[in-house]
């Protein structure tokens, strides 16, 4: 029997919609922060550069702040559950920023692997952007990866494990997915019940 | 009681003879696609999964224009596998117990779904030769199983396309035709079926008439 480890993206997967354009309505920067979403969503541009982008655009606000923001974010109840009832192997797989993003887990109840920065002189300073696929790379040697995403930028973790779901429910699966994926779900109760059957089985 | 089953739809292919850039499900009878007229015939908690491969993109579209609960399993491989590798790669995502095999390219009558929802047992849809190129289906003597599949060995009847048998001969099948797949497992009971399937350009009216007679019936 072998180990069978669940991943989840979090915006626009766990979440019911994407995070940073709800940061940028709320503080403004709006329109540019739309326009780098979508275009990242698509794969037009290459999400290192656009959450560099994206945080220089918002790092002047204090971070706690913008994690109240997300705290208050419409999320998909029934699938984060499920995350929280196997916790003990599921991880959150995000390149959302630590300072962001971090009080949303723990007030799920959730772990999870993310981009991180300090906030110092009034700004977010990026130290370290999260690359997805070392993290399934690491879940690898361990056992198999069940990874669930819907950008661009979970291409790379799709390529490494060993069962990648795409998620439909928040929007339409970046193409290059659609390209890699075994299956997709095309919402919430259709993708905790494929979970379900991969867990009851162990293996994918 | 009613049978508890889940269904594969297999539409991974190209269709190369129908000459398409999207996958014969998607052709539309009557202002409706082959894969809308499958999803009408079950319900909410029915696990219902669709192979996409050859053109996945508008076969999402569908389901999402559809708002169809169901999930997509992908054939990556369409150019290379038939219809048996389809269904065998949705078996992981697939609860145990019976699995209906509807083949994406079929339109297949309201009395014949009847026929497969509440059977208690393996079946195979079969009817009179009617296709171009048919699986042949042969019959025991009290034409109640079916003991032979062959595109070579001619018959009376051809197999349609449906199959309900249990997920554990799924997971045997290999990377051809199911009914290939299908034959170690023979004789299997034979239910008489009302169907069409769309191969050629000039099945669509064919296809059409067909629809319309059954649907102002």
């Amino acid at each position: 029997m072998t180990n069978l480890f669940f991943h989840f993206d979090l915006d626009g997967t766990l979440t019911r919609e994407e995070l940073l354009p709800r940061i940028a309505r709320e503080f403004g920067a709006s329109r540019e922060i739309e326009t780098l979403t979508s275009k990242t969503i698509a794969g037009e541009i290459d999400f290192e550069e656009s959450f560099i982008r994206r945080v220089s655009l918002l790092g002047h606000i204090p971070p706690d702040e913008v994690a109240n923001v997300i705290l208050e974010a419409p999320v998909n109840e029934r699938l984060v559950q499920w995350v929280r009832d196997h916790s003990a192997v599921s991880t959150v797989v995000t390149g959302n920023l630590n300072l962001w993003v971090q009080p949303w887990l723990d007030a799920n109840g959730l772990t999870g692997a993310t981009s991180e920065g300090v906030f110092r002189d009034g700004r977010v300073v990026l130290t370290k952007i999260l690359a997805k696929g070392t993290i399934v790379a690491a879940s690898k040697l361990e056992g198999q990866v069940v990874f669930v995403g819907d950008g661009a930028n979970d291409a790379e973790a799709f390529e490494l494990a060993d069962y990648a779901i795409a998620f439909a429910g928040v929007h339409r699966p970046a193409e290059i997915l659609l390209e890699l994926a075994d299956c997709l779900a095309m919402e919430e109760s259709g993708l905790c019940r494929i979970l379900s059957q991969l867990s009851y089985q162990q293996q994918v | 009681m009613q049978n508890t089953f889940s269904v594969v739809i297999p539409a991974a292919g190209i269709g190369s003879r129908m000459g398409l850039g999207f996958p014969k499900a998607l052709i539309k009878i009557n202002g409706k696609s082959l894969l809308q007229r499958h999803l009408e015939h079950f319900g909410d908690n029915t696990t219902v999964v669709v192979v996409a491969g050859y053109n996945s993109g508008a076969v999402v579209d569908e389901l999402m224009s559809l708002r169809a609960k169901i999930s997509i399993v992908f054939n990556h491989d369409f150019l290379t596998t038939g219809t048996a590798s389809s269904v065998k790669r949705a078996i992981p995502i697939m609860p145990e117990g019976m699995v209906l095999i509807l083949e994406g390219d079929l339109l297949v009558s309201q009395e014949t779904m009847r026929k497969f929802l509440w059977t208690r047992k393996s079946a195979l849809g079969i009817g009179p030769v009617r296709s171009e190129m048919p699986v042949y289906a042969h019959l025991d003597s009290v034409e109640r199983n079916v003991i032979r599949l062959s595109q070579t060995d001619r018959s009376a009847w051809e197999w349609s396309g449906l199959a309900l048998i249990p997920r554990e001969v799924c997971r045997s099948f290999d990377e051809g035709h199911v009914f290939q797949s299908l034959v170690p497992f023979l004789p299997l009971p034979a239910v008489l079926s009302d169907w069409r399937e769309i191969d050629f350009p000039e099945d669509v009216e064919t296809a059409l008439d067909w629809v319309m007679e059954r649907e102002t019936g």
